[in-house]
């Protein structure tokens, strides 16, 4: 999927669908969302008034987990610690606070600027569960994002909102009137036929 | 009667300019200095627009008339979210500054919406003070022609919205409408952008020429400029005000930046060469703005005579 390749806002009123979706290009832009869209399709009915956002996000870069960041080793068979031996600095500082959270500072040092050792009784387990701890997530990144870019866009007095949301699409429905059902489904029609062809 | 009139030079001689303004009976405004240029506001009498015109050309200068000087304009967003403001209705105040006039921008608390668009008995009454008002509104021609009149169709001053459509005739109980000017979440620097602007001016223009000639039917008891020049005469605390304007021009009065209670007295008192006093040709009144002073001069119907 290309960055933006359906991007379609369509209203009754064409005037006001060309207006807003200068303001939806703005947002995206702003919030450097362009290249995480894949497909976009908002429908707007003042008059209903209903405003509807299908969304298909791109698969974007994976979650950064310790193993990505750091070498692992358990270090000499009498010794009682594992060691990380850095590859990459750029989360380090989150990658102590977890550690201090889990095992606590006083087992926790940097005895060099790229060496980290944690001393543990059991340090196998230890050395297998830290390798795939997450310690920054650039999706999660993306999707409050995304949230925030929704929330600009859509109009400041549709106050009721339903919304169904998973890593890869997101619908929105919203209103000032309580949501009626054909508004989802409508939606959910939208999403599906925004599907199609991938 | 007395012409807007920006004058735009450098600083070198522009004391002659001011000089000048006083020695026709006008009166100067507000001076602006932009390191070596100076911009002028004045009033200047019509049938000496001439005399002015040939200083202005001797000192190199450029003079243009300023429908907005002197005037106190209201821009209203609906509310002061992201999706009001900053773009659109803070670039429509500065543009309507660019041509003199003072303008104020707030936005609503529950401006948003349809059916739950509304304003409150605060927000009319200070909306009121102004000489007009400018609603910032949105994309949908539906909304602003059977929806957003909610908010304007109470207030006793000329409205004029913006919007994106391009309407026929102007929404219920607005004065004026300006196309092409509805949400737009980026500066406005577009051709199709600034030429909306320049007619907003030049609506804006025209409803307070209708609005002035309408006063000239019942001549007001003296010029708002007159009642700004004794207030700095008279009251020198307004010199120590920090704002850029501590004198506010309406096209009926001035607002006055200075406390209510503790100036109220004084500002009455103000007494004119001709032997009133303010408190025999204006209202003085608190203003809804901070503990400001609004002062409202009578017509001529109703104190019999004109100073």
């Amino acid at each position: 999927m290309k960055p933006l390749e359906v991007f379609r806002v369509e209203s009754p009123d064409k005037t006001g669908a060309e207006a807003y979706e200068s303001v939806i290009r703005d947002v995206l832009a702003d919030l450097e969302l362009t290249t995480v869209l894949g497909r976009l399709w908002i429908w707007i009915d003042p008059t209903e008034p209903v405003f509807i956002f299908c969304a298909l996000i791109r698969t974007g870069i994976p979650p950064v987990c310790v193993k990505d960041m750091a070498d692992i080793s358990t270090g000499a068979p009498s010794a009682k610690q594992v060691e990380l031996k850095l590859t990459n600095e750029e989360h380090v500082s989150t990658l102590l606070n977890i550690l201090w959270i889990e095992y606590g500072r006083e087992n926790v040092s940097q005895p060099e600027k790229k060496v980290i050792t944690i001393d543990t009784e059991d340090k196998d387990k230890v050395a297998e569960k830290l390798a795939d701890v997450v310690i920054a997530d650039p999706r999660r990144e993306i999707e409050s994002r995304l949230v925030d870019a929704l929330l600009r866009i859509t109009p400041e007095g549709f106050r009721v909102r339903h919304h169904v949301s998973t890593g890869s699409e997101m619908l929105f429905v919203a209103s000032e009137d309580p949501i009626k059902p054909e508004w989802v489904k409508k939606a959910e029609d939208m999403m599906d036929q925004l599907k199609e062809d991938l | 009667m007395l012409e807007p009139i920006m004058y735009e030079g450098g600083v070198f001689k522009h004391n002659l300019v001011i000089e000048l303004i006083e020695d026709l009976g006008g009166y100067v405004l507000q001076t602006n200095f932009m390191q070596t240029e100076v911009m002028i506001q004045m009033l200047c009498p019509h049938e000496d627009i001439s005399m002015l015109e040939d200083l202005a050309k001797e000192l190199r200068a450029k003079i243009t008339r300023a429908p907005l000087t002197g005037t106190d304009i209201i821009v209203i967003a609906p509310t002061l979210s992201y999706h009001h403001l900053p773009h659109h209705a803070c670039d429509v105040a500065e543009y309507m500054r660019r041509f003199g006039a003072n303008t104020t921008l707030i936005g609503l608390a529950r401006g948003v919406g349809r059916r739950i668009a509304q304003i409150s008995a605060k927000e009319r009454a200070l909306v009121n003070e102004h000489d007009l008002a400018v609603f910032a509104l949105g994309n949908f021609e539906d909304c602003l022609m059977n929806k957003k009149y909610v908010l304007y169709k109470d207030l006793d001053v000329p409205c004029i919205i913006t919007g994106t459509p391009e309407l026929q005739k102007p929404p219920m109980y607005a004065k004026g409408y300006v196309g092409h000017l509805g949400r737009i979440a980026h500066r406005l620097k577009l051709e199709n952008e600034l030429d909306a602007l320049d007619r907003l001016v030049e609506t804006v223009g025209k409803t307070l020429d209708e609005h002035r000639i309408e006063i000239s039917k019942d001549p007001l008891t003296t010029q708002p400029a007159r009642i700004m020049k004794e207030i700095k005469e008279q009251i020198p605390e307004i010199n120590k005000s920090l704002s850029p304007a501590p004198i506010t021009l309406q096209l009926m009065g001035a607002r006055v930046k200075l406390s209510y209670p503790q100036y109220k007295e004084a500002i009455e008192n103000i007494t004119f060469e001709e032997g009133v006093t303010l408190r025999e040709i204006a209202e003085v009144l608190p203003s809804r703005v901070r503990d400001y002073i609004l002062i409202r001069i009578l017509p001529k119907s109703v104190t019999g005579f004109v100073i």
